[in-house]
């Protein structure tokens, strides 16, 4: 008899064509589409058709769809812990990340977290290495340029922002490009260069600053309802665990490929780049780390993650000085 | 043939069918799309279909954007009750003097600058409508022309910047924004040219349709200057300003329309019509006219997350890829099934189901993505005036008095379609229309 | 007045107040975002606040105007067709399109909604959109409320189309 094929819904937090639909979403169910022998088939769906873009993981929990593909951070008002499994000020840059993810506890912690807080299968699937820290009318150099510029920005960085001197607008994502073009704010963050390419932001303003030191890496995830995930066969189970993993490593290598297009876009167009300079970067590390600490005092899980992502920077803060070189600075 | 009935995916088009049936039978819009969504949608996710629709509420009443329809609507109700919007026009007719139809030209242009400052369509054709109605019809315009004026000029919001569909747009399309929005000025601009050039023609023609002022109405200089500025710019300045503070930058379009709120509260105070009676009254036509817009887009976005859930999606690309046609034939095809798509759906799944499919086609074919993206917005501006699924007749219908009919509305709308491909026409012979604003101020770098 | 008269009449006066009562909140979201853009102009200080408070008016308003619209007989339908038929056909049309296409899918909201109030409630959610992150249970069982109101109103008015259809009269109509 033939074997049962499955066809499952997943809804993202993502407009249709960006890279985090294409490169991690759409990747993710063409690689379980090969791997399964199309035995399960996925349809993907952008943010706001079938559930709300910034709530996948309560549509999933409650079986609107079988799967989902979203930034954790996005459920930061349900658990803060989500802000750090997506990568905040304090984090971790993408290549320890990595290395905590899949070598560290960071599935492990990542999969019972989101099963005991959530109810549904969570595992990451997709990273983005280093933001852009702002686009911007204003050349912010050093901390004393923070001091009353308007910036948009969300989640922790938002609580974090102020203590620099700017202040924060909230604005929804559709209205932050024109919003920067009619320079009702001085600048914004949005994604790495490659991905805000297609945004445009380097249309509108001249000046761009990096490194993106309040997101300095960012993962993303599936979360998989929990029934659904249950009336799968055992293989189908690793094949969807095994796609995740690549998805993880493809699309940081097909990003930084993009970001690679994207600084050639920016010299052509004459954008002024902006290295910020170490004292800043140290700054905004130090007030994540703080931020961290801070909300670890009320939540168990977040203490949990922060403890095991920490002594894993560590532990990391050894092998790096391994790996660098002078003259390739 | 027959597989073509009992494939279940077919089954998403029965949709379409039931709920023109629900329309046609007098159903109220709103409730009609939230039915056959639940009932479909039942089909489609079983028992999370009550979690499913309640979610698609939830994002539209969290929708900050969205928050500039009632201020809109508001600001219009109280100059239109306070009796500064019928001062304006009669100012605004002693402007245009014998000019056949010219204060349906002035609505067109109120039209265009409201267009400047909003993408949301409802709200800028509901504050036109409610100011300009009652004046058009007592000065004896055509019941039809003011229908489908107010219903085309409405619409310019969607393809004039800023918009909310080319934000979207954008994305779905992995076109720059930016040159998107640069491309759309003059499209937007030729439409709104074409409009007032159709009034003028028609009312030509036929003098019944839109009057201009006798001869010994029309008031020499003298008096007339104090009535222009005492009744016209006050409130223009108004409209200017809510326009000028999104354009300079100082207000994001939300923000705006509370500016613009304000304003008509303070505006009402200077000409000493401010009473708490008309604020009350205001308040009542706010809420009315709100809620009735806002569930019909409620159930617009249940209806389209239904059809494309169950796949609507993957079954229109199927239909278009069995096709194999020219080049210059697959455009056409492309704009015909988005205009087609655009009598039964709304812009959003227009947008989703075909933008993925067409861009990297035309692309390949050789044309110009971004002069194809600006055919396409058209039609989706087109899509807010064919019936059934006509958004802005339903918001028209809203605000209308009840001696207008919905026949009045159908019949006005048929000539703008007609515009509208006029504008199409017109931007395949000379696309520079829309390339030539984005190279101009995109090609150079920054200095 | 009969029973039924009685129950609409109750209904009508609930709705009318609730809507009446329900409108005056437009007032405080224009000062909120007139005073954020002062605010952010005049002492480059943004509130925290302004982003939440106008995206929970702004849906309160016109969801608790839901039912008051319904009272008034705003809601939009294409007459052009019901016009022509006869007065006994729509009434059965009237009476029908309240069994068929309202109280089903707004029964399924309200409960949903009060299932999605209950959620944000027990798991203490707090907005992500701005840093103010203010709870988010009393906006959703608003939300819950206005569907009750709007299914009430419904009531009323399906009852009142249903007791023409069945006494035959036409004085209901207006
Ligand atoms: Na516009
Ligand atoms: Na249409």
């Amino acid at each position: 008899a033939a074997e049962k094929t499955f066809k499952w819904r997943m809804t993202t937090s993502w407009p249709t064509g960006v890279p985090l639909y294409t490169e991690m979403a759409e990747l993710f169910a063409k690689k379980v589409d090969m791997l399964s022998n199309g035995r399960l088939k996925m349809q993907v769906l952008p943010g706001g058709t079938i559930a709300p873009a910034l709530e996948v993981t309560d549509s999933v929990a409650k079986g609107i769809c079988e799967i989902g593909h979203l930034w954790p951070g996005y459920d930061i008002g349900r658990d803060a812990t989500t802000a750090i499994l997506g990568g905040w000020a304090g984090g971790m840059e993408s290549v320890p990340m990595l290395h905590w993810l899949y070598t560290g506890d960071g599935v492990k912690l990542w999969r019972e977290f989101r099963m005991e807080k959530f109810g549904v299968v969570g595992m990451p699937c997709g990273i983005r290495p280093t933001e852009v820290f702002l686009h911007s009318h204003k050349a912010i150099r050093t901390l004393e340029d923070f001091k009353g510029a308007k910036i948009r920005t969300v989640g922790a960085w938002a609580d974090i922002l102020p203590k620099l001197g700017a202040s924060v607008v909230t604005l929804p994502g559709n209205e932050v490009f024109p919003a920067l073009e009619r320079k009702v704010i001085d600048g914004t963050e949005w994604a790495t260069p490659g991905e805000n390419v297609i945004s445009g932001f380097h249309e509108v303003a001249k000046y761009i600053v990096i490194p993106g030191a309040h997101q300095p890496s960012a993962p993303f995830e599936i979360v998989i309802n929990k029934s659904k995930w249950e009336a799968l066969p055992k293989d189908l189970q690793t094949i969807i665990e095994q796609a995740a993993m690549l998805v993880t490593f493809e699309s940081w290598v097909r990003i930084g490929k993009l970001d690679m297009g994207a600084m050639e876009v920016f010299k052509k167009k004459g954008n002024e780049i902006i290295q910020l300079d170490s004292a800043t970067q140290t700054a905004c590390l130090k007030l994540g780390k703080e931020w961290a600490q801070e909300k670890a005092g009320k939540n168990e899980w977040f203490k949990k993650v922060l403890a095991s992502m920490n002594a894993f920077e560590d532990g990391w803060a050894a092998v790096a000085p391994t790996r660098y070189f002078e003259y390739k600075k | 043939m027959l597989d073509f009935l009992i494939n279940w995916e077919y089954f998403v088009l029965l949709m379409f069918l039931g709920v023109i049936g629900a329309l046609f039978i007098g159903i109220p819009v709103a409730f009609a799309l939230m039915s056959m969504s639940l009932l479909f949608g039942y089909v489609g996710f079983g028992d999370a279909v009550g979690a499913m629709l309640i979610r698609r509420v939830w994002d539209i009443a969290n929708n900050y954007v969205l928050g500039a329809v009632p201020l809109f609507v508001f600001m219009g109700a109280l100059l239109e009750r306070s009796g500064i919007a019928a001062k304006l026009f009669e100012a605004m007719m002693q402007l245009t003097g014998r000019l056949r139809g010219g204060l349906a030209v002035g609505t067109v242009m109120m039209c265009t600058i409201f267009a400047a400052s909003t993408g949301i369509i409802g709200a800028s054709e509901v504050v036109i409508g409610l100011l300009a109605i009652p004046v058009l019809l007592s000065k004896g315009f055509n019941k039809s022309l003011i229908c489908g004026t107010i219903c085309a000029g409405g619409s310019l919001g969607t393809i004039i910047p800023p918009s909310v569909v080319i934000v979207v747009y954008g994305p779905a399309a992995g076109l720059s924004v930016g040159r998107l929005l640069a491309a759309a000025v003059f499209p937007g601009l030729l439409l709104s040219l074409l409009y007032i050039v159709y009034i003028i023609i028609r009312c030509g023609i036929r003098p019944q349709d839109g009057p201009g002022l006798p001869r010994d109405e029309i008031m020499p200089w003298k008096r007339k200057l104090p009535l222009l500025l005492g009744a016209l710019l006050p409130p223009l300045a108004l409209i200017f300003a809510v326009t000028g503070t999104i354009l300079l930058g100082w207000a994001a379009p939300t923000e705006a329309a509370a500016l613009g709120a304000f304003g008509a509260v303070i505006l009402c105070g200077i000409y000493r019509k401010l009473t708490f009676k008309g604020l009350y009254e205001a308040c009542i036509s706010t809420i009315k006219i709100s809620a009735m817009i806002m569930l019909v887009l409620t159930g617009g976005t249940m209806y389209t997350g239904v059809f494309l859930g169950l796949g609507g999606a993957d079954v229109s690309e199927s239909l278009i890829q069995a096709m194999n046609l020219s080049p210059w034939a697959t455009v056409a095809l492309f704009l015909f099934l988005a205009f087609l798509a655009g009598f039964v759906l709304d812009w959003i799944s227009v947008l989703l189901i075909f933008v993925p499919i067409f861009i990297p086609i035309v692309t390949k074919l050789g044309f110009n993505p971004i002069w194809f993206s600006t055919l396409f917005l058209i039609m989706i501006q087109t899509s807010y005036l064919t019936p059934p699924m006509a958004p802005a007749i339903f918001y028209l219908k809203g605000i209308v008095p009840p001696e207008i009919e919905m026949n009045d509305m159908f019949r006005g709308v048929v000539p703008y379609i007609v515009l509208q491909l006029i504008g199409i026409g017109l931007l395949i012979t000379f696309p520079e229309i829309a390339l030539w604003l984005p190279e101009y101020l995109m090609g150079g770098g920054f200095k | 007045m009969g029973l039924l008269q009685r129950i609409c009449y109750g209904i009508d006066r609930i709705t009318d107040i609730q809507g009446k009562i329900a409108c005056l909140i437009a007032l405080p979201m224009v000062v909120s975002l007139v005073y954020e853009v002062f605010a952010r102009y005049m002492f480059n200080a943004p509130t925290k606040w302004s982003y939440d408070v106008t995206y929970m008016i702004y849906g309160s308003h016109y969801l608790l105007g839901a039912g008051f619209a319904l009272l008034y007989k705003v809601h939009i339908r294409i007459d052009v067709i019901y016009n022509l038929f006869p007065q006994k056909i729509r009434q059965v049309i009237d009476v029908i399109g309240y069994i068929f296409f309202f109280f089903p899918v707004v029964i399924i909201l309200v409960l949903s909604a009060i299932s999605m109030a209950s959620d944000a409630y027990n798991s203490g959610e707090v907005s992500q959109f701005s840093p103010w992150a203010p709870i988010l249970w009393p906006f959703k069982s608003i939300m819950a409320i206005a569907f009750i109101f709007l299914f009430l109103q419904g009531i009323a008015e399906f009852l009142r189309a249903a007791t023409i259809l069945i006494k035959g009269e036409s004085r209901g109509e207006n």
